[in-house]
């Protein structure tokens, strides 16, 4: 295991800020820690960075144990938040500065930094100062700086952040290919799930200091097992109500929301049922769906390549992503429909809240 | 800038301006023809003021901006303490800093008397002038530092340390480079302010003269006219060093 978190609890003064947060990175992994601003992952990154000391927990690299270890004393490459480009070095000097402790031989070093700049696209920057470099081009020289002495683990601080949607999605594919030439053990940190899903192997969902979840994207996105989860990752609608001696769930308003039995709280326990938009139907031919509601189109946001209805039904508001019905305008009675099996359920006796 | 700007903010400093460069026009308009002759002893004041401002800025420089870096980065208990502490002698007459200065090194404490033992008496000597100009002068660069250094992202200094640097190549390398326009102005005021001390300089060593004492001694001699031949020397020196000073922290710093 290249990275090892174990335990991991930090305050700041009254204020619980990690608490007792574990996760792990295998070597060449990519980890995202993922949750909503002040949910303790900056922490997390700076403890594992040597920069905080945790009150308590352990951080292993390599399985060493580094948890009293100064920044200077582990292998690790960081991007932080906002951009930490020394700006009165060049592109080239910064990544220079990096390499320094690392390499003796001078024609080594230059080489490295020739590598890595190449690495990420700015061999023509090199003799650039910071302050005269875009958004992006100034995170992947940060990006080319953190991996330029091929630390143990990178550790990327909502990378992203405070850059257009195009070049964020430039810079992403960007990171996940660096990642995969290089190899390197990356933990990166972000609140958006987009992100996270789309550019990691393992998403680590938390809130308020703690894991809510741990699995691939996949598990994260399809199966929530918490209503944090079901609710920060992706947009879903939401039906509340009781767990039925069938398993399904019927809400509050009197609906039936067939789940095919999942209910696991058993019956009377409260729950919710979660449904992505993209598995809710306007439908014309109603039979073919576990789960039929008629209703009227309420709202109709145009996404361009598709559009988002919501549904007002007996069932509550139901969002639906409306793909090839061009002629769906607001006010129209139709009917939403989508199969038990795409239905997520979060009982309380699996959330663990009262 | 454009023109509303220019007259709105030009405008408005432009009172100040006048209002400090009227005495000094003022001043040699009124005097003129009068500061050609120089009394004895002005050529070895000025050299004291040129040896005693340097090196008391030096000391004040190589002492307080690591105090300045421990007070931007540290917290402890007594913090604002010791902050209020290290600006007083801004506010304290200089006269009293001078007589305090006195009750701790003079000729008859412990510590003056085992100096002048030695053959160092801190009175009365260049020293006692260095004293003076240090402890009056100071605040300045630490004050002025500790503000540069807080504004620098810590996270600059962050990045240095994963990056395998320690504590004081990420200062030399980081820190300091990033609040070298701050450092450099409390330099220079603090030169400022140490060749032009009179107050604290007067109790503890009215000689060997410096050029602010010298001005003291010629006034009470000769009158005004007395002072225009050292007080353009003193204005020239100064201006002289600042500027210097100023265009050499202006120069990027070149690393290899």
């Amino acid at each position: 295991m290249m990275l090892e978190v174990r335990g991991l609890t930090k305050s700041y003064g009254e204020e619980t800020a990690v608490d007792g947060l574990s996760f792990s990175a295998e070597r060449g992994e990519f980890v995202t820690l993922l949750g909503p601003s002040g949910c303790g992952k900056t922490t997390v990154l700076k403890t594992v960075a040597g920069i905080r000391t945790p009150d308590e927990g352990r951080v292993l690299l390599r399985g060493d144990d580094v948890t009293g270890a100064k920044p200077e004393e582990r292998q690790v490459g960081v991007v932080f938040q906002s951009s930490s480009l020394f700006p009165r070095m060049t592109v080239r000097q910064n990544v220079e500065y990096a390499v320094k402790p690392h390499i003796d031989d001078a024609d080594e070093r230059r080489k490295r930094v020739d590598e890595v700049l190449d690495l990420v696209e700015m061999s023509d920057k090199s003799t650039a100062s910071p302050g005269s470099l875009s958004g992006g081009e100034a995170r992947r020289v940060e990006l080319a700086r953190a991996l330029s002495y091929e630390p143990d683990v990178a550790l990327l601080d909502e990378p992203l952040t405070g850059l257009d949607r195009a070049l964020r999605n430039e810079l992403k594919n960007e990171i996940r290919r660096v990642h995969d030439e290089t190899g390197v053990t990356t933990v990166l940190v972000t609140h958006d799930q987009e992100e996270a899903i789309s550019v990691s192997d393992t998403v680590v969902v938390m809130n308020d200091g703690e894991k809510e979840q741990e699995g691939t994207p996949r598990e994260v996105y399809r199966q929530p097992r918490t209503r944090f989860v079901a609710e920060f990752v992706g947009e879903s609608t939401r039906f509340d109500g009781v767990v039925d001696r069938s398993g399904d769930v019927t809400t509050d308003e009197g609906a039936k929301v067939r789940v095919n039995g999942r209910g696991e709280g058993g019956e009377g326990d409260e729950a919710s049922v979660y449904v992505r938009p993209e598995n809710v139907a306007l439908v014309r031919d109603a039979d073919v769906y576990d789960n039929i509601f008629s209703g009227e189109v309420v709202e109709l946001t145009e996404m361009g390549s598709h559009a988002e209805a919501v549904v007002s039904t007996e069932a509550g508001d139901i969002l639906s992503e409306v793909r090839g019905f061009s002629d769906v305008r607001e006010g129209q009675k139709v009917v939403v429909g989508f199969d038990d099996s795409d239905a997520v359920v979060v009982a309380d006796a699996a959330d663990g809240e009262p | 800038m454009r023109r509303r700007e220019t007259v709105v903010f030009g405008g408005i400093g432009a009172v100040l301006f006048l209002y400090v460069v009227y005495p000094f026009a003022a001043f040699f308009i009124g005097t003129r023809g009068a500061g050609s002759d120089v009394g004895s002893g002005f050529r070895e004041a000025v050299v004291n003021s040129l040896v005693t401002a340097p090196v008391a800025t030096a000391i004040a420089t190589v002492f307080g901006v690591p105090l300045a870096y421990f007070l931007s980065r540290a917290e402890f208990r007594g913090k604002v303490v010791v902050e209020a502490l290290v600006v007083l002698p801004l506010v304290l007459p200089p006269v009293v800093g001078g007589a305090m200065l006195l009750m701790g090194f003079g000729r008859l404490t412990t510590v003056g008397s085992i100096a002048v033992s030695m053959g160092v008496p801190l009175t009365d000597s260049l020293v006692g002038v260095v004293l003076a100009q240090t402890f009056v002068a100071s605040p300045f660069v630490v004050v002025t530092s500790r503000a540069g250094f807080s504004s620098v992202d810590e996270d600059l200094e962050h990045a240095s340390r994963t990056m395998g640097h320690g504590p004081i190549a990420t200062f030399w390398n980081v820190s300091l480079p990033s609040a070298r326009t701050a450092v450099g102005a409390g330099v220079v005021l603090t030169f400022a302010r140490a060749i032009g001390e009179f107050g604290a300089t007067m109790m503890v060593a009215y000689n060997p003269r410096t050029m602010p004492t010298l001005i003291w001694v010629d006034f009470i001699a000769r009158g005004v006219d007395g002072v225009v031949a050292p007080a353009l020397v003193l204005i020239g020196v100064s201006l002289t060093v600042i500027v210097a000073v100023q265009r050499l922290e202006r120069i990027p710093r070149l690393r290899r």
